[in-house]
């Protein structure tokens, strides 16, 4: 049976349909060539990966068509007609010749690429629906038999079907036939199904039960994950994020995203991140399918370290941290997971920032001139004092309702407020004096005084306590 | 059977107990480390000697404070830090639901703050996460803040991931009600300490008042130390500002009659 025929061919008389040996009796020295119909779709889903340079949505059309929704792409490639025309020619680079057809269906782009008038057909959006009549009833994406019986009965175009009866018409045909029709002309939607970008590395598994307990969860993970890295291995490519969705039996989905702090291709450190995430998943009635797509990746070398080195002595400065940082970020969330960077000030509670662990640059240079507490509080707690002279440490001071005499006292070192920030800020002192006091038990506490003790501006002579040594 | 078949049956059997308690996990023995990892120093020799070099490393160490400092382990997180900038490597710092930790005071204490990985827990997590970090790769210790009463298994838990990763865990116990005698019950842990501030000594000898503060004067005791003799030492806490240096002190107390000698009066002096 002839499938394709090329156009030499086609004006010798060959056509699809017929039988091979016809064929050769037309043309005895036909060059045939076997069909291979999954290789013929493989490279029409490359084909259509590669329309994804003129619009976020391609997708296969049958064996032969590919779906590109235009939608809002148009003016990038100055305007629709132009855009048909780089289609064109991108297509003649490859070598290859087609019919293209912007319409506001995909029903009636399919019609009209491939029984319009010409090549490139742009039917103007808000179209009226005569304007199919004219095309034949295989436009509409029908069975063969069924579009001989409609020639049969006389309905060999659209116009004719569309004019005719529906309820007779689906008793007849089934409901296909309506359903093309409307889908044609915008009464019913029709999505397409989009192909990915082809440099998504993903993995989906469908289940002939729906499961939903967190050890079959596991299992699934586990090989979706091996899949995912194996094809990440392949590329020299490690993922910086994953989604695992669950498509549920009542048909909505539910997914979990994992983040990673440099690009990972270990199966047991993703496997473990996603694991100690699916009790966040509600199963509902059941999940019927689960899909791993790693949604942000990143180069990285081929070899990693995969935690086998535990215990054998080999640690440095350098040693990587990620994994643990994965693991806590995903666990506790970003926030909770953390480095310490310097911030150029000298107000204490300013003087250190958290950064996220799971981000590079953290770091900075710390100096500390004077003596500073290991424990500082978040925020200065008042203290009742015995002070004597305005000049000297308290004697005694109560924080926290206990009493601590003072027995040794140092300072006053003397830090002055952020004076690029305003005064006004409840959490800028203008001046503060610290003193490193020893109480009777050898405990030593950081006291400060707001204000100099001369001037009003600069504080209202309170104390404080901020940190312990 | 005779006597000496008798001691070499003995310390076949010992060597296989030492072997199965060494765990297997410990890859490569060809590799030199048979011999277990260099011991992580106090730095101060006097007390490194008692303990055979210093801390083991791959178990886990507690430190207690001591009365109204059992709430805040100030002395605790100083004398981790100070353990810290002894010896190198990446360390997981995790609060208990409030870090309070002050990165300048850690670079006092010989610390980068680079180093730290700090995590922030909720009380029942400290536990979890402290157990994956010292399991985790790459990392030379973890320190956790633990509230309140540490079960024994969930300490031998501690110790087994410790011994198995060679990572070396230190443990800061505190509780809300000052002397917390549940603080004190057994434990795995390969040594607990407890850290209490003494009163220091006049800066310089004889100056009046309360003005100036010299170097801080703590006692150490050890309170328990598998496998050796616990201890106690009152040392100096000099401030220098890159590496602090601790010096054993000869001690007015009865606390510090040990078998350990103690430095002269010269030494605490030369510090400060």
């Amino acid at each position: 049976m002839i499938a394709a025929a090329d156009p030499a061919a086609r004006a010798q008389g060959v056509v699809p349909g017929q039988p091979l040996a016809q064929a050769q009796a037309l043309v005895p020295d036909l060059q045939v060539l076997e069909a291979q119909p999954d290789r013929d779709a493989a490279d029409l889903a490359r084909l259509a990966g590669r329309c994804l340079w003129m619009s976020p949505l391609t997708a296969p059309d049958g064996v032969d068509g590919i779906w590109i929704d235009a939608s809002g792409c148009a003016h990038l490639h100055g305007g629709e007609h132009a855009m048909l025309g780089r289609l064109l020619d991108d297509l003649g680079r490859l070598g290859l010749s087609g019919r293209v057809a912007i319409a506001d269906t995909p029903g009636a782009a399919h019609a009209l690429a491939r029984h319009g008038r010409s090549r490139r057909t742009v039917l103007p959006a808000g179209a009226p629906e005569t304007m199919f009549d004219s095309l034949p009833v295989e436009a509409l994406r029908i069975a063969g038999d069924t579009a001989d019986m409609l020639h049969r009965l006389g309905l060999g175009r659209i116009g004719a079907v569309r004019a005719a009866p529906r309820a007779p018409l689906a008793r007849r045909f089934g409901p296909l036939l309506l359903t093309r029709l409307d889908q044609m002309l915008g009464r019913v939607a029709e999505p397409i199904r989009p192909v990915l970008a082809p440099d998504i590395v993903q993995a989906r598994r469908g289940f002939v039960e729906p499961i939903s307990t967190p050890d079959a969860f596991r299992m699934v993970i586990d090989a979706l994950v091996a899949e995912v890295c194996a094809a990440l291995h392949r590329r020299g490519e490690g993922a910086r994020r994953l989604d695992l969705v669950f498509e549920r039996v009542d048909g909505t989905t539910r997914s979990v995203r994992v983040g990673t702090a440099r690009a990972v291709h270990n199966p047991a450190h993703l496997g473990r991140l996603l694991a100690e995430r699916i009790e966040s998943v509600e199963p509902g009635f059941g999940v019927e399918a689960m899909r791993l797509a790693v949604t942000a990746a990143e180069r990285c070398g081929p070899v990693q370290d995969d935690g086998a080195r535990m215990g054998s002595g080999h640690r440095g400065d350098d040693a990587d941290l990620s994994v643990l940082v994965d693991r806590l970020v995903n666990r506790l969330g970003p926030e909770r997971v953390f480095r310490l960077t310097p911030v150029a000030t000298h107000v204490p509670e300013r003087r250190q920032r958290r950064m996220p662990a799971d981000r590079a640059g953290a770091g900075g240079i710390w100096s500390a001139d004077w003596p500073r507490p290991i424990r500082l509080l978040p925020a200065p707690e008042p203290v009742r004092v015995t002070a004597l002279l305005p000049d000297h440490p308290p004697h005694a001071f109560t924080w926290r309702r206990s009493r601590h005499e003072v027995a040794r006292a140092d300072g006053p070192e003397r830090i002055l407020g952020e004076w690029w920030r305003p005064a006004t800020d409840a959490d800028n002192d203008r001046v503060r004096e610290y003193w490193i006091v020893e109480d009777r038990d050898g405990r030593r506490f950081w006291l400060f005084r707001r204000g100099d003790g001369q001037h009003a501006w600069s504080g209202d002579q309170g104390w404080f306590l901020h940190g312990f040594f | 059977m005779t006597r000496t078949d008798r001691t070499d049956m003995l310390a076949r059997l010992r060597g296989q107990i030492a072997r199965m308690e060494r765990h297997t996990s410990r890859l490569a023995p060809d590799a030199g480390w048979d011999a277990g990892p260099i011991p992580w120093g106090l730095a101060v020799p006097e007390i490194d000697r008692h303990l055979q070099g210093g801390l083991p490393r791959g178990a886990a160490h507690e430190v207690i404070g001591q009365g109204g400092d059992m709430a805040l382990a100030v002395l605790p997180a100083r004398f981790v830090a100070h353990v810290l900038g002894v010896g190198g490597g990446p360390v997981v710092w995790i609060g208990a639901g409030l870090f309070d930790l002050h990165a300048d005071g850690l670079v006092r204490a010989g610390v980068d703050p680079g180093r730290l990985l700090c995590v922030t827990a909720g009380r029942d997590d400290v536990l979890a996460v402290c157990e994956d970090s010292v399991r985790a790769c790459g990392v030379a210790a973890v320190v956790a803040e633990l509230e309140g009463a540490l079960s024994l298994t969930a300490s031998r838990r501690l110790q087994l991931a410790a011994e198995g990763s060679g990572a070396t865990c230190f443990l800061i116990r505190r509780s809300r009600r000052p002397n917390d005698r549940t603080l004190f019950q057994p434990t795995a842990s390969a040594t607990r300490w407890r850290i209490a501030a003494l009163p220091s000594p006049a800066p310089i000898a004889g100056s009046p008042g309360m003005r100036g503060v010299g170097a801080a004067r703590w006692s150490m005791d050890l309170l328990r130390y598998r496998g050796g003799r616990p201890g106690s030492w009152i040392v100096e806490v000099g401030d220098a500002p890159d590496r602090l240096v601790m010096a054993a002190v000869p001690a007015g107390r009865a606390a510090a009659a040990t078998a350990c000698p103690v430095a002269g009066p010269a030494a605490c002096h030369a510090v400060a």
